[in-house]
Parts: C-alpha cells; structure tokens; sequence
C-alpha cells in the first residue's frame, strides 16, 4: 500500500501498522515543536532588536533635551533644583519602559531621577558600567550592556556638558557630537564644531538608564508562528478526538449501512443485520439486539401460526376436513411448544380417554386420560425436549392383555413457524403386530418344517451310501423314507409359494378338465400310508355323479391333501375319516367327516388364516404349518367356492368344501354311484 | 459304552440316530417328547441327552432346564437345532453347558461328536 493510502487508513483511523501511526505523529510533535522554538527564538531575537533602536532614539533625543537645559545652568547643583529635568526624565519613563532613569555627577551625586528618593543621593555604581567614563566626550551616549541582580539589562549612559559660565543662549547647541553610534566617537573633543567659546566642562553629568531587556512587542511573524502553532495544537487535539470518535462511530455507520435494505428484507431476514463478529461493544451489543428481535419475531410468527392452524382445524367442524379428520382411525393431535395441545381428534379423544371439552387449553400433563390414554402421553412425553420443542420419536404399546397394540408417532414439524412443534399419530398396530409375530413363528416353523425331512433325507442318503447296513429290509426302508420325505418337503415347499402367491394375488388357475373321480383315488393313494400308520380308517365316497369338471387339477388336489390330511392328523389312531362329494346342478360339495379332536367354536374362523392354528392343545402337539387351510380356502374361492366347516371341540369335524359346477363339454358322461 | 436318551418327535430321526449310535455300542432310549425323557431321565441312570428343541408337551429348552435343576444331572447334552435359531438356543441354554447342533446333520459325524463329548466328560 503506498503511502497515501496508508496515511488516508490512518486519518479516518482505519487499522494501519502501529509504526507507522506512532511515525506520523511523531513527526508532528517535532514539527510543532520546531515552529514554537523557532518562534521564541525569533520573538526573542526582533524584539530586541527593536527595543535597542527604540531605546537608542528615545535615548539620544531625551539627552539632546537635556543637553539643552543643562546649558542654560552654571553647576550642576543648578540641575538638581531643576523641575525641567524632573519633567523630561517623567516623560521619558512614562513613554520608555525602564527600572530608573536619573542624572548622575562625576561624583555619583543624583542630580536628578524618576524616583525621588533618590535625588541627592549619592547612587550606587551600577555594575559593569565604567567607572572613569569619557568625561572628555560630553554627549555620547553610552550603550553598556550589564547585568544587574533582576536579570539581564541593559544601560545607557550619556554625557551632558556642563558649562562653567552661562552665555546666551545659542541657536546651536553643544549637541552636535550626539549621535546615536556608541564607541564610535570619532569626534576630537578640543574639535568643537560650534561657533560658540568654547564650553568648559565643570563636571559632566549621565544619563543613566536601566532598561529591561525583555520584548515589549511581537512582530508580525511572531503573530504568525503564534497561530500557527494553537492551530497545530487545536488540530491535533480534534484529530485524537476524532479517531476516537470514529471508532465509535464506525460501528454505528456500518449498522446504518445494513438497515438501509428494504423493511420487508429486514423483516424476512433478520440475521443479516448481524455484524461480523468483533471486540468493538458496540457491534456486539447491536449484536445481541438483533438476535432478541429474532426471537421475538420468531416467537410472533410461531404464535401468528399457532393461531392459524388451530382456528383451521377448530373452526374446520362441519367442513369436509373436520369430517375427514374424525372420521378417519388414527388418533391425531397436534401440540405446541412446551405440550400445549392445539388440536385433537375424535379417535384420538377416544383412545387417551377424554372429551374434546376437557381437551381445551389443556397440556400434556393436565390432559385427562385413562390407562392407555396415560401410556400414549407417556410416550409423547419421551419425545419433549428440555427447551420446550420436540423430537422425532415413536414407540408401540401393548395392552395387558396383549391383544391390542398401538404405534405412537410424534412428528416434529420442520421449517417455519411451527419449527419445533409435533403432530401425534396414534394407530391400532394389534392386526399388524399380530401378522408380523405370525410371521416369525411362521418363519421359525416352516425353517424348523422344512429341515426335518431335509434331515431325515440326509441322514438316511449317508446310511445307504456308508454301506454299513447291509441288511436288504434296512436298505428298503431308507429309500422308502428317503422318497417319502422327499415328497412332503415338495409339499411344503409348495404350499410356501402358494401362501406367497396368495399374498400378492398373482395365483393363477389353469383351467383343464378334471376327472373327479381320478382325483379322489391319487389323494387316497398319496394319504393311505399316513393314514395306515395312525390305524385310521380312511373311507372314500366316489362322487354322487362322476364326470369331468373345469378346473385347476393341481390346485384341486392341494386342496383336497390339505383338508384331507388334515383330518387324518388330527384324529387319533383308530378314528375314521369319510370323504364324499355330492354334485348338485351348479355345484360340488366335498366333505371330510372325522371323528377326530374337533375344533372349538372360537377357533373356527382362526384356522382358516394364514399361519394360524387352533390353540387346542392336543392340535399344537401336532407339528403344523398353520397354512394348509388357508391355502385351501384361497384356492376354493377363486372359482367363487368356499369352505364350511362344523365341528365342537372333542367331537370331530366335518369339512365341506363348495365348488361351482361347470361341467366340461368335453365329456359329458355319467358315472353311477358306487356301493 | 453309554446311555444315551434321545429326545425327539421325528420317529425318523429317532430311528436313524439309535440305528448309528447302537452300532457304536451305545444303549438307546428313546422318548418322543421331553416329558417322557424327563420322565426316564429321573429313573434311569443315564450318560447322555440328546434333545430336539420343538417338540410337543414339552419343548426342549425345558427339558434340559429341569435336567440340570432338578435332577441335577451334569452329563453331557447336546441340542439338534436348525441353524436359524442357533444364536438364541445358544444364548438361552448357555448356563446350562449344552453343545448345540445343527440341522440337517450327517449321521458319521454326529456320531463322532456325540463320542467325543462322552471321551471328554469321562475325563
């Protein structure tokens, strides 16, 4: 930066170097100072300069004067008597400053003095002045520089000729060696320049005078120099003010500058107005200014939207949104700051246990509530911060009895106005919860399911291939299980993927012709060794009228297996099971008689839901998927059949699966009934 | 030489581990819920338990759970599980000192296993 630059930084006292800040006014004091010595010096110097001229002229006219007088006496006793001399010697002090002034004799004798005292007197011999002064050279005058005890001085002394005999009075007088050069009397004192007789000098008598040598006035420049340096001194005293003003000031210029923005930018943004972060208090007060008006605006708008919403929501009754609101299942609430309660639904009002009356002007700790209505706030509660806001929290709770569980959400709102607060969602999660633990337990069963003939195939594969059971009964006996769980993991795996495929409705039916009657036999055929094994009479009513159906055959065969099986699982050894199936004009009924465990009114509706089974006991002991019923009924009902079922714990079941009856055109034979 | 309890509802596994075990010189007694093998287990002196973990009337979590405070038998268990499960069977059996192992198993080496655990409870 050059040097002007600097020194324009420094002037507006903008931060420069410290160096050279210190320089400049450095600089200053010496110039200041320079002037004012000069100035004194100088003062010092014309003043006497002048003061000599003017002592010299008043001098050599004051002692032409006297000279004059002194002609006119014969002694110079004459001259003490003299009020002439009084009056021109007054006269002289009067208009000359000086200490004394007085005529003195050869004999110190004063003759005559401005102060009274002294006439007569002998006066003492002033210093320095000489003793024998030129008697011979009457008229001179005598410039004799010496000090006294009041400080420098400096005295004149002068020769007055003294005449011994009185003449007249002469137009010239003796005076015309009076000049105003001292020591430099070139004058012979026998040389007289008058044409009178020649004066005989009786006794030469001085003019001494004491005068000061201090200046009596100031020249122009002195005026000059003067006011020059009170202008210096004022300038640099209003300079130091003025830097420290304007370090004051410039924060208020800069807080000027900001607030010239438009008002309505100034409004939407408040902490623009803020100052660069600083030591200066000022800014930091300004500071802390703005961020209280933030707070306060803040705290308007929040209660300028609080205002808004409630009246929205509140004075929404009889409007579509207050309808939609209390209409639909979740419980809805709206808090404020601090858990002010703005806004609460009907089913919110419902689940925590109060009315839309006593929910006025209430907070989350005044708000009435029951049990589950005291465990929603509770959950509410975990989600309010200290400062009054809150945070993004949600949480399930399940009643006592477990069957019922709700989700709490507390959604804290983002931006704007409503920075802070939270709307609650409150929703019956029970079905939800209920299908996911289904769903584990399912998952954990059918893992546990589908290892067991994994298992079974495994370890009986390894027994064939070790070789070490050569016994041909023992090798008959692992292929046979070997097939056998083969198959029924195949089962599994399949009803899997139709449970899966019922989930997302992609199960498709491919229609074909179905011979019922061919149907029935493979069932039986694929159940009659687990039948066999539990003892199970196991009889098979062929239809009432055979003949081809429009159907899916594989999907039918499922069901049959499914309901079948069923059956026969859950019928202890030595039951009976009786399938039959009537077909009546426009539909088939297939129905599975057992005289086995039975089933519980109250689970009658259970069963048929995917992973559920009847909590019976005796049915849990019986390892289950929980999903061949369901698997069942999906299938059914996809042609527009059911499945009906009638049975009390403890005495059997009857299963009645209903089908609509198309028969296929293809053939249309009759089939009589079997014995 | 030992007896071995294996408790388990699966009548094939059952079969095809006594099957192994037995012509390994073990002694076999077989229960097919953990009822009955709680039930042998308190009249008969036994070596060793080998338990599924589901099966009726009583699972096998409780079964060993009662082994060990009740009977207070300190012989050697070992649990068949499917491997979804092993963390948490490992984590709810693991005061009790079970060996836990999956399914499905192959027979020579379950064997082998079970041997070793009657080797190192014998020493």
């Amino acid at each position: 930066m050059s040097f002007m630059g600097k020194f324009k930084r420094f002037w507006t006292a903008e931060e420069v170097p410290r160096w050279f800040g210190l320089s400049l006014v450095l600089v200053y004091l010496v110039g200041l100072g320079s002037v004012g010595y000069l100035t004194v010096c100088q003062v010092r110097e014309e003043s006497a300069v002048e003061y000599f001229n003017t002592q010299r002229y008043a001098a050599h006219s004051l002692a032409t004067q006297l000279a004059t007088i002194a002609s006119q006496y014969d002694n110079p006793a004459s001259v003490q008597a003299s009020g002439e001399y009084q009056r021109i010697l007054r006269k002289f002090a009067s208009n000359v400053h000086t200490h004394s002034l007085r005529i003195v004799g050869d004999s110190r004798r004063v003759y005559a003095s401005i102060i009274a005292d002294e006439i007569g007197q002998l006066c003492r011999r002033v210093p320095g002045t000489a003793a024998a002064a030129n008697i011979t050279n009457p008229g001179h005058i005598f410039e004799l520089p010496a000090n006294d005890e009041r400080g420098a001085a400096h005295y004149f002394q002068t020769k007055i000729a003294q005449r011994v005999t009185p003449h007249e009075p002469k137009t010239s007088p003796a005076t015309d060696n009076n000049d105003s050069h001292p020591s430099t009397d070139t004058k012979d004192p026998n040389d007289s320049k008058t044409t009178t007789a020649t004066t005989q000098i009786v006794e030469a008598i001085y003019l001494e005078a004491v005068l000061p040598a201090e200046p009596l006035r100031t020249t122009a420049f002195v005026d000059y120099a003067g006011a020059l340096s009170i202008a210096l001194v004022v300038i640099g005293v209003l300079f130091v003010l003025y830097r420290g003003l304007r370090t004051q000031l410039r924060s208020v210029s800069a807080i000027a500058d900001r607030l010239q923005s438009p008002i309505d930018a100034i409004k939407g943004d408040l902490a623009a107005l803020r100052m660069a972060d600083t030591q200066d208090a000022v800014a930091t007060a300004w500071n802390q200014l703005v961020e209280l008006a933030a707070d306060l605006q803040e705290e308007v708008n929040r209660a300028q939207a609080n205002r808004e919403l409630s009246a929205a929501l509140a004075g929404s009754s009889g409007t579509v949104l207050a309808k939609a609101l209390n209409a639909m299942p979740d419980g809805l609430l709206h808090f404020a700051h601090e858990g002010r309660l703005e806004y609460i639904n009907a089913p919110a009002c419902r689940l925590i246990g109060c009315s839309e009356d006593e929910a006025k002007s209430t907070t989350l700790g005044t708000l009435k509530s029951n049990d589950l209505g005291k465990r929603i706030l509770e959950v509410i509660q975990k989600a309010l911060r200290t400062d009054g806001t809150f945070e993004a929290y949600n949480e399930i709770i399940e009643t006592a009895d477990v069957d019922n569980a709700y989700r709490t959400w507390v959604i804290p709102l983002q931006g704007g106005r409503q920075e802070g607060e939270a709307i609650v969602l409150v929703r019956d999660v029970s079905q939800a919860l209920r299908a996911d633990r289904s769903r584990e337990d399912f998952v954990a069963q059918v893992t546990h399911e589908l290892r067991t003939p994994l298992t079974n195939i495994r370890a009986y594969a390894e027994t064939l291939s070790s070789g070490m059971f050569d016994d041909p009964k023992m090798v008959t006996d692992c292929y046979n299980v070997i097939t056998k769980e083969t198959r029924r993991l195949s089962r599994l795996v399949d009803d899997i993927l139709s449970v899966s495929q019922m989930e997302v409705g992609s199960i498709e039916l491919e229609l074909g012709d179905v011979d019922l009657k061919q149907l029935f036999s493979d069932t039986v055929t694929d159940l009659r060794g687990l039948a066999d094994e539990k003892n199970i009479d196991l009889q098979i009513q062929p239809p009432s009228k055979a003949g081809r159906i429009k159907g899916d055959r594989d999907k039918l065969s499922v069901v049959l297996i499914n309901v079948i099986g069923n059956a026969i699982k859950y019928t202890p050894e030595g039951g009976h099971v009786i399938v039959g199936c009537q077909v009546a004009e426009d539909e088939i009924t297939l129905t599975v008689k057992d005289n086995g465990l039975g089933i519980d009114s109250a689970d009658h509706v259970r069963i048929f839901e995917k992973f559920q089974r009847a909590e019976d006991p005796d049915v849990q002991n019986e390892t289950g998927s929980g999903i061949g019923l369901y698997t069942a009924r999906e299938i059914v009902r996809r042609p527009g059949g059911d499945i009906d079922l009638m049975s009390e714990k403890g005495q059997g079941s009857t299963f009645l699966v209903r089908l609509p009856y198309e028969e296929s055109r293809a053939d249309a034979m009759s089939v009589s009934r079997e014995a | 030489m030992a007896r071995i309890i294996i408790a388990e509802d699966e009548a094939h596994i059952i079969r095809i581990l006594s099957m192994w075990l037995q012509r390994n010189g073990h002694e076999i007694l077989e229960a097919r819920n953990g009822k009955m093998a709680l039930d042998i287990a308190r009249r008969e002196e036994v070596d060793m338990l080998i338990t599924d973990v589901h099966m009726p009337t009583m699972m096998g979590f409780e079964l060993v759970e009662k082994l060990r405070t009740e009977l207070k038998k300190n012989i050697p268990v070992m649990v068949l599980s499917s491997s979804c499960e092993r963390g948490r069977i490992e984590t709810t059996l693991a005061p009790h000192n079970v060996r836990v192992y999956p399914k499905p198993f192959t027979p020579s080496r379950i064997v082998a296993e079970i041997d070793d655990m009657l080797s190192a409870h014998a020493v």
